[in-house]
């Protein structure tokens, strides 16, 4: 029966074909390391989020008198609900340690830069698309959590000179949060944002494929490949079949980062989840310390450095369009790090003072 | 001027109208008292709520309260320990009642009627040792301590479950953690035949 099917949709589509040229004869560069199984990792988690917030949906009540008593609901009644709600939430910020695993990994090779400037910016698209599903979803349990959290976030739209204030309106649907942001909130979260994120993941994979993998660039053997004027797929003779050789790699990856999840859902879901979410939203009292997630930290902390909030505001904008357009800037082709000291060191300034103002965030 | 009788400050109570003052609010507290010896004794200088409770400086209502110390104004030294041994287990057993739902609380449990049911357990008890009443306090413990024993069992069935999750959880995480493990043998493998083969 099977057979047959599989024998039907052969002599229509050429299925042997497109398998046999994305797996077994699809071939990586032999040197292909570790790191290249991230992308892999971050499909699994989105599909993911992407069932488990379907399973949420259909328990959850997006208005503000009754949202919170419906995530209590899917946390104390639901069968299972607990599981699924927590996998959503934690496996929102294993996405994005993810995330910043797979850029930091592209950065240091290097791998960005032409003829692969579009995998770049749409990944950096992606990166930003994924912030904005964090920051959207924080808000519909409706706990004290989440509508001071987005209270502070979107007050920091007010630094923005002349349109601040409007601004802040348009992005809270009034003055202050409330009714009309959850509305629009949620409108984002599970229609725009997941639509916009799935077909940029799209893209996103089909520039990789299209231009061909990179090849690390380590090992003694290794020379920058040359970049021609016209569109060319970058081959790898004698490299390894993506199935099965490199694909268990990937599972390998993907089994270890499922068992983080499933740890921390399990014994530490408190890490990401303070008591304050287990409190309903309530305007009239402030909660004495109110932070972003940690992956917000550095943003919510640069704002205080600056004299002004909207010098802090224009050192971020100035950082992420930085980094956004990067392929454009650092435009040499030379990736191995050993050869990109300049660069190396930015890396690792970088990675450092990301990592120092989280902390000082955390603290202050 | 905050003490003029124009913005409501009525002075202060005479000492025998203590308990009505108070009672405008504590209203089970005072039916309690004024059944009680205390109470009874109020026009012969019986002990009153700030007696007891303080006035300005209000003590919140605890088991601290009665100490021979305070009690021994009136009462033999040994009174005191006698009546505060009957209450003291009871009250303590609530009290940590409280505290465990607190801390299920913060773990996304739903605890509010658990919290509720207890608050008011609890401030049944404490209305019971306002009677000051020795043999009433241990007649009626016995079943103060069943109420609590129910929700105490909610919570331990709460609990296993917890435990019951962490063991699976563990299970899980255990198998997804030698699934990775395979797979990177398996890998392995691989690499040895791409290594003989180049
Ligand atoms: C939804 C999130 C994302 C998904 C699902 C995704 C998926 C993938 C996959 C499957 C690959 C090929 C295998 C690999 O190198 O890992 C890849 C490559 C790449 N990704 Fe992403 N990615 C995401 C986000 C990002 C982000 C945030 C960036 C950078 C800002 C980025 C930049 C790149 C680049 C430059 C490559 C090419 C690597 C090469 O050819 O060596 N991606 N991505």
């Amino acid at each position: 029966m099977l057979e047959r099917l599989y024998h039907f949709l052969e002599v229509r589509l050429g299925i042997r074909d497109i398998l046999e040229q994305n797996l077994t004869k699809y071939l990586l560069p032999n040197n292909v390391n570790i790191w290249y199984t991230l992308g892999a990792v971050l499909i699994t988690l989105f599909v993911t989020q992407f069932i488990t917030g379907i399973l949420l949906l259909v328990y959850y009540v997006p208005n503000p008198a009754e949202a919170f008593q419906s995530v209590e609901r899917i946390m104390n009644e639901v069968p299972y609900g607990w599981l699924i709600r927590y996998l959503h939430a934690v496996g929102s910020n294993v996405i994005v340690i993810a995330l910043l695993l797979h850029m930091l990994s592209v950065l240091f090779m290097g791998s960005y830069k032409k003829p692969r400037e579009l995998t770049w910016v749409s990944g950096f698209i992606l990166l930003n698309l994924s912030f904005a599903l964090c920051l959207t979803g924080y808000l519909l349990p409706w706990s004290q959590l989440s509508f001071w959290a987005t209270t502070v976030a979107t007050d920091a739209a007010g630094a923005v000179p002349v349109i601040g204030d409007a601004l802040v309106r348009f992005l809270r649907g009034g003055a202050m949060v409330g009714d009309a942001t959850l509305g629009r909130f949620f409108a984002l979260h599970v229609m725009v944002l997941p639509a916009m994120l799935a077909g940029l993941v799209g893209f996103h994979l089909f520039c990789v494929r299209r231009i061909g993998i990179s090849r690390p660039p380590f090992g003694e053997d290794y020379r920058p490949a040359e970049v021609k004027g016209y569109f060319h797929h970058e081959e790898h003779p004698g490299g390894i079949p993506f199935f099965p050789n490199y694909a268990i790699k990937d599972m390998a990856v993907i089994f270890f980062f499922l068992a983080g999840l499933v740890y921390l859902v399990f014994f530490a879901p408190g890490l990401f989840i303070p008591p304050s979410a287990f409190e309903p939203a309530d305007p009239f009292t402030t909660p004495e310390h109110i932070k972003p997630e940690w992956y917000f930290l550095w943003a919510y902390q640069t704002l205080k450095i600056f004299p002004s909030e909207f010098l802090g505001l224009a050192v971020q904008g100035l950082v992420m369009t930085g980094l956004a357009l990067l392929p454009f800037i650092d435009r040499g082709s030379e990736r191995r790090p050993g050869r990109r000291p300049l660069f190396i060191a930015c890396y690792i300034l970088g990675i450092l003072l990301f990592v120092g103002i989280s902390v000082w965030g955390h603290y202050s | 001027m905050a003490m003029s009788p124009e913005r409501g400050f009525i002075g202060v109570p005479a000492y025998e109208a203590v308990p009505d003052f108070c009672g405008r609010c504590h209203i089970g507290v005072k039916e309690d008292y004024l059944l009680s010896a205390h109470g009874q004794a109020i026009a012969e200088g019986g002990a009153n709520c700030v007696t007891c409770h303080g006035n300005h400086v209000v003590v919140k209502a605890g088991p601290e309260i009665i100490n021979p110390e305070d009690c021994s104004q009136c009462h033999g030294y040994g009174q005191a320990g006698e009546i505060k041994a009957a209450i003291v287990k009871t009250d303590e057993m609530l009290a940590s009642l409280a505290e465990n739902l607190g801390f299920m609380g913060k773990k996304g449990i739903a605890v509010k009627s658990m919290e509720s049911e207890t608050f008011a357990l609890r401030n049944d008890f404490r209305r019971l040792f306002h009677s000051v009443n020795v043999e009433k306090i241990s007649n009626e413990t016995a079943d103060f301590q069943q109420r609590g024993m129910a929700i105490q069992q909610k919570i331990d069935a709460v609990q296993t479950e917890l435990d019951q999750r962490k063991l699976i959880g563990g299970v899980v995480t255990g198998l997804l953690v030698l699934a990775s493990l395979i797979c990177f043998l398996i890998r392995k493998t691989y690499q040895q035949e791409e290594d003989g083969s180049s």
